[in-house]
């Protein structure tokens, strides 16, 4: 064959055909969690729209239609003000304290060798335990710390039962972030930190100068998902503080939709503030990314 | 080769995780024919000879006595009904009424579920629920605790203990302070007083649960409506026609819970449950413990040689006009949907039966509504709830009406952030009232 001969044109369907036979083993890799997403994630989203527009009441034949009311009463509702305070609270304090936190653990412990392997194992292992199990545990280790010392258990009192509730999620998320640092930090190149310190840069400046923007897909990774986890609050507080206890000082915007939609029979209500919350989420995490990855260093 | 192999091996893994994702029920071959043939004639779902078929159970029992009994009852109910497997689930009671509620707007009910007439009404209006005055096992059943279960005729749920309400209090720790047991309101605050000067947590519900607070101030308020001709109050507000600051009653409740219980709050109390409390009471650094008969088991669990006793909330200075309350408790309901209508009509027959209302009552040591059934060696604190009850002191919760339906959940938490206020804004009773009104009209 003429290897100078130009290669034949091929129509649609064969480079689609092409694309499917070299694409198809990652396209049947996320399968399962697209799955997953379309039917628990967005199939009830998408079943969800027509239902915003009613007044249904949760397990009703009858859905009578309202328009865009449920939409309208939301912006007027002071629970929705307090839950979105609430759950942006929570979400500051998870974001900021487990990044710092894990980022700070990653450049400790960044050298391998035995003792930084068990430190690393004992921070990551709160992570695998459930989310429940998490809260219910601190929950009544506060209740016994102030059994035993009588200092205020601060899930008890309104003005601090988020900083309780985020001290529990730093306590579990914290590994998990301090593990995607230290593999962003294996991967920068130990050839700058030489020439850092030839050219006399301290180690302040080295993390500053060198650790931080080279590793800045991970801090876009890290940030963006803890945001999206922080903006869900819905176990922590279910499991201690008994669903937004005390009285709605610890009430997220999951559990106020939860609570219409169940319990209040507002399904049609729940169902439009769950919306609206997606939408919120969804700019806020896009708004971070975007200005993170702008800030993302490329050699 | 390699991915061809890689393709393989990842499209086999996504086959087996839908095969693990099947259902358990399709497991069992005579449970899928059950559902279409209990709707149409229910005698015709018995299951054929040799086969098994489930009966899905669920309650709200948060105390190990009752899980206790409920098994004992399960397992001496298996055992005489070898067709029947009873698949139990325990759940907490501030989310119990919402499983119920989201497995019947599923289509997929549980066939028999815990649960009175207020808890449930808008299931009732709708049709979920099936009517058992018909039932042979309902005639077993106290006719006075039959009566806040019937509407429109129909009996909606059968209630098999009667609960009592009020205090119980640690009867050594009373001693060793030098205190009487209270029976007026001014005793029942100095009581409070005295304990907490000792360094001894006066009184407590376990306020973390709303469903605990609406408990308490309705124990308070039972005697209040009661006397002050308020007793469908709660109707009214339900209804619209009128609000909590437009109630005598409930402003002098409100002064009262504060007086002798929310003034002597612990710090923690928003954040300890019922049962933790239930242990301290056993322990002696809670003197005294609102709640119901159905902790007699655990506080007899946690302390089995504690001397405890049991007193009415004191709302009057009047010794005699204090009363516990007395309503239906540990009722039970069948789904009018349910997929295993004859074994949940068979499980509800052998539950109301001696036989298995006494495996029930061994364990859960509660009081039970069934006639002619008596307790051998009551302990001393259920002795002494239904001294009080033979002496007069008591209020029947059905003579008033109660929260029920959304309502309820809607008044649980109200309550909820009521007591979580700062006291002054607490004990502002009047401006308390309006601010339950706006915090209630809000979720309406």
């Amino acid at each position: 064959m003429n290897s100078t001969t130009a290669a034949p044109k091929r129509s649609a369907p064969q480079r689609i055909a092409r694309y499917m036979r070299r694409e198809a083993p990652y396209l049947v890799m996320i399968l399962p969690a697209f799955l997953f997403f379309f039917l628990f994630v967005l199939l009830p989203l998408i079943e969800g729209i027509p239902i915003s527009f009613t007044e249904w009441d949760g397990f009703s034949d009858v859905r009578p239609f309202v328009g865009f009311q449920n939409y309208a009463k939301l912006f007027h509702d002071k629970f929705v003000y307090n839950a979105v305070g609430n759950t942006l609270e929570f979400t500051i304090y998870e974001v900021v304290l487990c990044n710092v936190l894990g980022l700070l653990i990653a450049v400790w412990l960044k050298k391998a060798c035995a003792h930084n392997n068990l430190f690393r194992t004992l921070i990551f292992m709160p992570h695998v335990i459930s989310l429940l199990l998490s809260s219910y545990m601190v929950r009544y280790i506060f209740n016994e710390f102030y059994n035993v010392t009588g200092v205020v258990n601060i899930l008890a009192v309104p003005k601090t039962v988020i900083i309780g509730l985020a001290l529990i999620a730093i306590w579990r998320d914290t590994g998990y972030c301090m593990v995607i640092y230290l593999a962003a930090i294996q991967g920068v190149d130990e050839s700058l930190y030489e020439v850092a310190r030839i050219e006399g840069a301290g180690r302040i400046t080295q993390f500053f100068k060198i650790t931080v923007p080279m590793i800045m897909p991970a801090i876009t990774a890290n940030v963006t998902l803890l945001t999206a986890w922080g903006l869900k609050l819905y176990d922590y507080p279910m499991a201690a503080t008994g669903g937004g206890g005390p009285g709605r000082a610890s009430e997220s915007v999951n559990i106020y939709i939860y609570n219409n939609i169940f319990p209040y029979f507002k399904a049609g209500y729940g169902q439009a503030l769950a919306i609206v919350w997606v939408i919120v989420i969804f700019i806020i995490t896009q708004c971070i990314q975007g200005y993170l990855r702008r800030k993302e260093v490329e050699l | 080769m390699k991915k061809t192999l890689s393709f393989l091996l990842i499209a086999g893994m996504v086959l087996a995780s839908f095969a693990g994702c099947s259902g358990g029920q399709s497991e069992a071959p005579a449970e899928s024919q059950t559902p279409a043939s209990s709707e149409a004639a229910p005698s015709s779902g018995a299951p054929a000879p040799g086969e098994q078929t489930v009966i899905e159970y669920i309650d709200h029992f948060n105390e190990e006595t009752k899980v206790n009994g409920v098994t004992a009852v399960i397992e001496k109910f298996e055992a005489k009904y070898p067709q029947y497997k009873v698949e139990a689930a325990h759940t907490s009671s501030d989310t119990f009424l919402d499983q119920i509620r989201t497995r019947v707007a599923a289509g997929d009910p549980y066939d028999v579920f815990m649960g009175i007439l207020t808890d449930f009404s808008e299931l009732v209006d709708k049709g979920e629920i099936l009517p058992l005055e018909d039932q042979p096992f309902t005639s077993r059943i106290n006719e006075a605790t039959l009566e806040p279960e019937t509407k429109d005729g129909h009996i909606w749920a059968i209630p098999t203990s009667t609960s009592i309400g009020g205090v119980y209090y640690n009867k050594k720790v009373f001693e060793e302070q030098g205190i009487k047991a209270p029976t007026t309101r001014s005793e029942f605050k100095a009581a409070c007083e005295k304990l907490q000067a000792a360094g001894i947590i006066p009184i407590s519900g376990g306020y973390m649960q709303g469903n605990v607070v609406l408990d308490n101030v309705q124990w308070v308020c039972h005697p209040l409506w009661q006397t002050m001709g308020e007793n469908d109050i709660n109707r009214k507000i339900m209804d619209g026609e009128a609000k909590f600051a437009d109630s005598k009653a409930y402003l002098e409740g409100l002064k009262v819970w504060n007086e002798i219980e929310l003034d002597f709050m612990d710090a923690n109390e928003l954040s300890v449950d019922r049962s933790e409390r239930v242990i301290q009471l056993a322990n002696g650094t809670l003197g005294m413990l609102a709640s119901g008969s159905w902790s007699v088991g655990d506080i007899r669990t946690a302390a089995p040689d504690g001397e405890f006793g049991f007193i009415p909330v004191c709302v009057f200075e009047e010794a005699e006009k204090n009363g516990v309350i007395l309503a239906n408790d540990d009722g039970f309901m069948i789904s009018a949907k349910a997929k295993n209508l004859e074994g949940a009509l068979a499980y509800m027959d052998f539950l109301t039966s001696e036989e298995g209302a006494k495996a029930w009552l061994e364990k859960s040591k509660t009081i039970s509504s069934i006639k002619g059934l008596t307790m051998d060696d009551a302990d001393p604190m259920v002795q002494e709830m239904l001294a009080l009850v033979d002496k007069g002191q008591r209020y029947y919760a059905k003579d008033a009406v109660q929260f029920e339906g959304p309502a309820l959940t809607k008044a649980r938490t109200v309550f909820r952030s009521y007591v979580a206020l700062p006291p002054e804004q607490r004990k502002d009773y009047e401006n308390a009232l309006k601010w339950l009104d706006d915090e209630f009209d809000a979720m309406r």
